[in-house]
Formats: C-alpha cells, sequence, structure tokens
C-alpha cells in the first residue's frame, strides 16, 4: 500500500526503523512517498495513495472536512524549535514565548528564512505570526519554497533564524556550525503527527483494510514502543501519543 | 568534497551498495525502455518526415525540434495529470511504478529520436530511394535500406536521447515518487541526499551514473565496431 | 517495341524538364537519346525506368503500361528494368553486399567476374576508380536479368580504356538479347554504337 508523508517524517528515518516489522508481522509492503505535506494531502485527494501521515492539523482538518479522509488519529508529537546563529542579533534566546520571539525578530527586522511551501512547519511558523499579530514582510524575511534541510542550510548560509522541527534539526546540526536552539518548549511549538485514511467512500480502489492496520499497528502497543524507542544520534526524536489519548 | 566523493563512490561501487544497485537497476530499466520505445515509434516517423519535403514537414520538425527542450518537470505534471487517479488513466494504477516513470521519459526522448533522426534521412543521397526501386527493392526493402544507410546517425539520435532521460529528475520524481526499492533511481537518489546536505554522497552517486552512462555509450561504439 | 511514349511532358517547380511529342523505340537496342544540357536526357531515362512520374504523357515499355498506371502493375514492369545512374550509387557494405542487393541469393562474385571485376567482391565502393565502379554498377544492373538497361552517359568520367571496355560491355550485353537506351553527351564513338537515334531539343 502507499503511504503519503512528508519529507522531514521521512528523513528522520523513522518510517525506515519501524514500517519493516510491520511488514513483517503483517505480511503488508508499505510504500513511503516523501512530499511536503500539502502535496501528501493533494495526493490522497487524488486518490494515488492510501494513507497519509501529516503534521500540518489545520489544511489536515480541512482535508478531513471536505470528506477525503476518515479516522484521523493521532499517532505521535514532537516539537518545533526555533534556531540561529549563537550571535542572536535579536536576543531571542531562552524566551518563553515563541510568538513573542518571532515579534522580536520582525521588530529588529532581523533575517528569517521561512519554508513558503505548504507544509506543516510553514503553517506552524504561520500561527506563530498570527499569534505574535505580525505579517511578516520585507527583505529580511525570505521565503525558500523548499524542504526543512534546505531552508535550514540557506538560513545557516545568510546567517538567519528559522523555525524547524526537532527531527530534522537534531539529524543536520553537524551541518550547521554555529547555529543552535534558541527558543524551545512552549506548547504552541508542539508538532502533533496524525495518520489520516483516504475515505474508500469517495476512492473505492484505496486499499482500505490494509490501511487501517497499518493506522492500528502505528497506535498500538508495538508500533508505539517502537516510535518512542527510535533515536537519532542517542536522542529520541518522537513522543508517543499521550495514553489515553 | 570531491575527493570525499570520489572515494565514496568507489566504495560504493566495490561494495556493490544494495541500495545504489538498485536504483541503478530502475534507472537503466526505465531509461533504455523509454529510449527504445521512443525509437520504435520515433524512427518510421523520423524516416517519413526526411524522405519528404513541404510545409507540413518543416512544421512537423520545428514542433520536434522545439519538443527537444521540453522541461521534465513540465512533462512530469502533464503525465500525472493523466496517469493519477483523479484523472483519465487513473485506472490503470500505473503512478509511481517503473512504466510511469518510462511514461513520461518517452515522451521526453521522443522529439529528440525524431528531430535528429530525421535529420539523418533528410542528409542521405537523395537518389539513394530511386537507386534501391531501380534494383528490384519494395516498399519495405526500401525503408530498411534508408535505415541501414542513416543507421550512424540513427543510433547517435538514440544515445542523445538516452542521455537526456538517464540524466533527468524532474519525471522520475513526479510520476515514481523515488520509492525505496521500487521507483528510486539513480537521479532521484542524488536529489534525496544531496536535500539531506549529505553533498559528498549525491556527488558520488552522480560519479556512478555518469559512469553508467559512459558503459552504454562505448558498447554502443563496441557494437558498431563489430558491425563493420 | 522496347519502349514507346506519347504527349510526354514533365514539369518540376514550373520548369519543364522534359517534352516529348512521340517516340518509339525498336529493340533490342542499342538506342541513344542526345541532346544538349537540359534537354530531359536524363528525365527521359528516369520516366522509362518507372521511377519519375511524368506530368502527361502515356509511357509503354515491353508494350506493358508504365504510365499512367496503378503502382502495382507499374512495380511488376519495373522488375525487368534497371538504370544506371552516371555517377553509381552504392549502398553501405562490399561490392559483393551491393551486387547482391535485391538479387534473390543469385551468384555475385560470377556476376562481377562476368564484367572482369571478380577481384573487386571483398572491396569496398569507396575505394573503388571510376572504371571499377562502372564495372560493379553493370555487374550489380545485370545479376538480375533485366529486360532492359538504362545507362545515363555510361562513358562519362572513363579514361580512353574503360570508355572502349564500356563500348564492348554494351555490345554484348545487346547481343545476349537484353535491350540498351543510353544517353550520350557528345561521345562520337558511342553514337556510333547507337541502332536508333532519338535527338531531344531544349525542353523549355
Amino acid at each position: 500500500m502507499r503511504l503519503a508523508t512528508t519529507t522531514s517524517t521521512e528523513n528522520s528515518g523513522l518510517l525506515d526503523a519501524i514500517l519493516p516489522a510491520f511488514t513483517r508481522e503483517t505480511g503488508i509492503g508499505v510504500d513511503v512517498l516523501a512530499m511536503g505535506s500539502g502535496k501528501a494531502l493533494a495526493t490522497a485527494r487524488n486518490g494515488d495513495c492510501d494513507l497519509v501521515l501529516a503534521h500540518a492539523p489545520a489544511l489536515e482538518r480541512a482535508f478531513v472536512d471536505e470528506g477525503h479522509g476518515v479516522s484521523r488519529t493521532l499517532v505521535m508529537v514532537n516539537d518545533f524549535v526555533l534556531v540561529g546563529m549563537e550571535s542572536d542579533p535579536a536576543q531571542i534566546r531562552g524566551k518563553e514565548d515563541a510568538a513573542a520571539a518571532l515579534a522580536a525578530i520582525a521588530a529588529g527586522t532581523h533575517a528569517f528564512c521561512s519554508r513558503g511551501d505548504a507544509s506543516g512547519t510553514h503553517e506552524k511558523e504561520r500561527e506563530l505570526w498570527a499569534a505574535a499579530s505580525v505579517l511578516p514582510a520585507g527583505a529580511w524575511y525570505r521565503s525558500t519554497g523548499q524542504g526543512m534541510g534546505e531552508t535550514l542550510r540557506v538560513a545557516w548560509e545568510m546567517q538567519a533564524y528559522t523555525l524547524a522541527d526537532r527531527g530534522t534539526w537534531l539529524k543536520m546540526k553537524s551541518q550547521f556550525p554555529g547555529m543552535e536552539v534558541l527558543v524551545e518548549g512552549e506548547a504552541r511549538l508542539d508538532n502533533p503527527y496524525h495518520l489520516i485514511l483516504v475515505n474508500p467512500a469517495r476512492h473505492p480502489y484505496v486499499r482500505a483494510a490494509a490501511a487501517r492496520r497499518l493506522l492500528a499497528w502505528m497506535t498500538g502497543r508495538e508500533g508505539q514502543r517502537l516510535i518512542a524507542e527510535y533515536r537519532v544520534g542517542g536522542v529520541v526524536l518522537f513522543r508517543p501519543r499521550p495514553a489515553g489519548g | 568534497m570531491f575527493r570525499e566523493s570520489v572515494a565514496t563512490a568507489f566504495d560504493l561501487l566495490l561494495s556493490l551498495d544494495v541500495r545504489v544497485v538498485e536504483a541503478a537497476r530502475v534507472t537503466l530499466l526505465c531509461s533504455l525502455s523509454a529510449t527504445l520505445l521512443a525509437g520504435l515509434l520515433g524512427v518510421p516517423a523520423a524516416m517519413a518526415l526526411g524522405r519528404r519535403k513541404g510545409r507540413l514537414v518543416r512544421s512537423a520538425l520545428l514542433v520536434a525540434r522545439t519538443g527537444m527542450a521540453l522541461p521534465t518537470v513540465v512533462v512530469g505534471l502533464l503525465v500525472y495529470g493523466l496517469l493519477s487517479r483523479a484523472g483519465p488513466l487513473g485506472p490503470l494504477d500505473l503512478l509511481y511504478t517503473p512504466a510511469a516513470i518510462v511514461c513520461g521519459e518517452f515522451f521526453l526522448a521522443l522529439p529528440i529520436v525524431v528531430a535528429l533522426a530525421a535529420e539523418s534521412f533528410a542528409a542521405l543521397d537523395p537518389r539513394t530511394e530511386r537507386a534501391a526501386i531501380t534494383l528490384g527493392a519494395g516498399p519495405r526493402r526500401v525503408r530498411l535500406t534508408l535505415l541501414r544507410e542513416a543507421g550512424p546517425g540513427v543510433v547517435a539520435a538514440h544515445l542523445a536521447a538516452f542521455g537526456r532521460v538517464v540524466s533527468e529528475l524532474g519525471i522520475a520524481f513526479m510520476l515514481g515518487g523515488n520509492i525505496a526499492g521500487r521507483t528510486r533511481t539513480l537521479t532521484t537518489t542524488i536529489a534525496m541526499e544531496t536535500q539531506k546536505g549529505l553533498f559528498a554522497l549525491g556527488l558520488a552517486v552522480g560519479f556512478l551514473l555518469i559512469l553508467l552512462a559512459l558503459g552504454v555509450n562505448a558498447g554502443a561504439m563496441l557494437a558498431r565496431a563489430r558491425a563493420r | 517495341m522496347l519502349a514507346e511514349a506519347r504527349d510526354l511532358q514533365v514539369v518540376r517547380d514550373g520548369r519543364v524538364l522534359l517534352a516529348l511529342e512521340h517516340v518509339a523505340i525498336p529493340g533490342p537496342g542499342p538506342a541513344m537519346v542526345e541532346g544538349p544540357n537540359g534537354s530531359g536526357k536524363s528525365t527521359l531515362l528516369a520516366v522509362l525506368a518507372g521511377l519519375q512520374p511524368p506530368t502527361r504523357g502515356i509511357v509503354e515499355v515491353f508494350g506493358e503500361r508504365l504510365w499512367p498506371a496503378a503502382e502495382r502493375t507499374r512495380r511488376a514492369t519495373r522488375r525487368g528494368i534497371v538504370l544506371c545512374d552516371s555517377e553509381p550509387l552504392f549502398f553501405r557494405g562490399t561490392v559483393a553486399a551491393n551486387v547482391a542487393f535485391c538479387a534473390g541469393g543469385a551468384d555475385a562474385p560470377a556476376a562481377l567476374a562476368a564484367f572482369g571485376a571478380a577481384g573487386l567482391a571483398a572491396r569496398r565502393p569507396g575505394t573503388l576508380s571510376t572504371g571499377e565502379r562502372r564495372r560493379a554498377d553493370l555487374a550489380r544492373a545485370l545479376i538480375r536479368r533485366p529486360r532492359l538497361l538504362l545507362l545515363d552517359e555510361p562513358t562519362s568520367h572513363l579514361d580512353a580504356e574503360g570508355a572502349r571496355w564500356v563500348l564492348d560491355a554494351i555490345r554484348r550485353i545487346c547481343a545476349a538479347g537484353t535491350g540498351v537506351v543510353f544517353s550520350n553527351h557528345g561521345d562520337r564513338d558511342l553514337a556510333a554504337l547507337a541502332a536508333f537515334r532519338l535527338t531531344l531539343g531544349k525542353a523549355s
């Protein structure tokens, strides 16, 4: 069956690590299509995949409301971090309010790189700008239109701030010496991942039974255990869904 | 980075890294199929165009030559529209399979084969067809004769088309989906590793791609020498 | 009657290449077509070979209608006719391969030997002298036993010895029963061979 997901999820290596266990147990193979959240949902809308693993709640909700997806279920959570050069000209280090941090960046017109694509990260970024009542515009606000890896690279080359998901950051930070996490831990920076089944009523040919099994497995005891144990460079990347959640 | 890439390339080759071997297999399968299919359709078309003159022929050649400059992403998008479940050929369930890549690359290769092969046929001595006919060749034999006479040019047209499709990325990504073990090609591997920041690895796989192209071209030259 | 043409005209791109009211060529010849440059000698040979469609006119060879006619019937008649250009065109491959082209397994070396060109079999046409190419071309034409052989300026570009050889070959071919029509531009010895003369005036 086909699972569409985001490049950052794929790059974290989690799926490569845990899906083989699913295939061993059930005999069902999973083809992973990695693209941005927006594209993954578009692919699902066309019926070209069987389920979606995304982390763009607003887009996902619209997707389900339009009748394209069913059984939207929380699978795991990680978080976003605001990263920048250690020089930190906007002095946001350690701030507990991510929106306020962004406001400070905008006020000082310090360089900021945005994903600028229809990704979960970009969606979160827009949420924070809205919370800060700031409309980011100007030469300091650079929209890369690319994935997390490229955006981090551009930010590093331009000595700019950016919002990144912790998974990609942990995997790639060694490539960006001088860059570090400046703001983290705030509740608004949470990054929930949901699995959504493509609505078989809309697209009768999707492999709904297999998709349901994967959903059940990933939210079940075995899947959740493997997610909680997955580490990159010794650091756990994803938190399993809260018990009873 | 350059030195590191060369070293990595050797490593990958000698150890026959399974991911690389698999990607090379997919690349060869898709690119060769697309090129050969383009030849099957394109060479007869090129022969028809090369033998004749007139406004219609000139227009067709203009279209073919312009088609040599098609951006791969555009082709990918158009074929995606056809093969997606939301599109007319959806029920064939071809998207995200090597067949879909072949489909897209075929449209990339076809104009190249037609434009360049037509040039070869047109460059033949205009008396060739008459010479064959007076010696008793029927229509089919005449076509075979023209093909044989324009042989090297037609082969070169295929090699040019192959070079284009083996190195393209947009179609493989959009129509193949870069699925590990299924539709991950050498080019999508390069793009993926580069996106992850693993430049040396990307470059290394790039060297292997060039090596592959070298092999195909060398094989063609050998075959030609032996046919002499 | 070897060939007959009535009210023949060939026009291309607005230019009249050939205009001939009537000609009846008796067999076996050799028959000669002469005339200044631009009078349509080569064009007439191409029409008689069934290769050049005339714009107007009726053409018959061996009493069979060549033009206007259905392609299938013309193909049948064409099988007995071969046209040899003044500068023969050879295909890729050896001389022997060229001689055997579409000859249905006939004996290429023997055909070459009949024209004293047995040694050329393994050579490539590009390496031959003008005289050798002429021999190979004639071997290639005659291996398929045509009823009519058309030769466009067969002695052009040949030295005296080569030309003498061609004249002798034409005599032999005619004597063997094959009809021959050749075009001539000023070769007196060639002209002396002719049993029938057709003189073309400037066409346009």
